[in-house]
């Protein structure tokens, strides 16, 4: 499976300035079926995160192992990806989802050896830093095949909704 | 009317492994998904990766094939018919909730 995805790197803000130790999450658009979901890591004290295009098609194949018949395939040449991928710093119910999702999961299908502590650490950092906003922005991205658009999505918050289940 | 789900070995694992069985309408992110399934029963591989246009048969590239065909309860399930699947001869649903499983059927090679 030849990579349509590019490399790119992810910069996230919260209003007082680098949010560092916020998990990114990507959604690979489909014209067809279930778009994809990818938690790529964690942002690093400058919050920068490097995405590299093999996590996202990484991500593609184990879903499409998992459920072949609730995605389609993405490669260079079919038109099932729409060409876009959305970026964004996960909330803290989307944090509680995917780890919930971790634990259903991880005993039939691979994840990083870090995936949990980091959805662990980026809650916690979450509620510490209580960011009124957090916002992304996209800068590096190499060429691909296919033009491919990155549309970074900002979060409004307040993130401490979900506190009480921490 | 009756409904049938095909999944894959992968799947199967998870859904065996708790009780009481039902489809995950949750992806690896824990995002929500829809969950694909049509109203044929079909014993064998080939004929369902023909029929639903899946697996190895998929237009947009080969899939692992499916493994389990599920017969599953729509109870309380909300659902959308999206008719017959391109290239292929059974009709398609999808669901946003969990249906429950009925019964477990592996599915016959080829």
């Amino acid at each position: 499976m030849t990579t349509p995805f590019p490399n790119f790197e992810v910069m996230c803000e919260t209003d007082e300035g680098a949010a560092s130790g916020i998990p990114i999450m990507v959604t690979i658009k489909m014209n067809q079926r279930n778009d994809y979901h990818a938690i790529v890591g964690l942002t690093d004290d400058d919050g920068k995160l490097a995405v590299d295009a093999d996590v996202l098609l990484a991500e593609v194949k184990t879903s499409l192992e998992l459920f072949p018949g609730d995605y389609m395939p993405v490669d260079g040449t079919s038109t099932a990806f729409a060409q876009v991928l959305e970026v964004h710093a996960m909330t803290v119910s989307e944090i509680e989802a995917a780890l919930h999702a971790y634990d259903l999961w991880h005993t039939v299908t691979s994840y990083p050896p870090d995936y949990r502590s980091n959805l662990e650490e980026g809650f916690k950092n979450l509620l510490q830093q209580s960011p009124r906003s957090l916002s992304v922005s996209i800068s590096g991205m190499n060429s691909t095949p296919k033009p491919v658009r990155i549309k970074p999505i900002s979060i409004p918050f307040p993130v401490t909704a979900a506190a009480h289940c921490a | 009317m009756a409904f049938f789900r095909y999944g894959s070995v992968l799947e199967h694992m998870m859904i065996v492994a708790s009780a009481p069985f039902r489809i995950p309408n949750v992806d690896r992110a824990g995002k929500l998904k829809l969950v694909y399934f049509t109203d044929v029963q079909i014993a064998s591989v080939s004929a369902a990766e023909s029929a639903l246009m899946i697996g190895t048969l998929n237009p947009s590239g080969a899939t692992h094939p499916p493994a389990y065909c599920y017969e599953i309860d729509l109870t309380g399930c909300t659902y959308t018919l999206h008719g017959i699947v391109a290239g292929g001869t059974e009709a398609e649903y999808t669901t946003p909730d969990q249906p429950f499983v009925i019964t477990i059927h592996s599915m016959v090679l080829p």
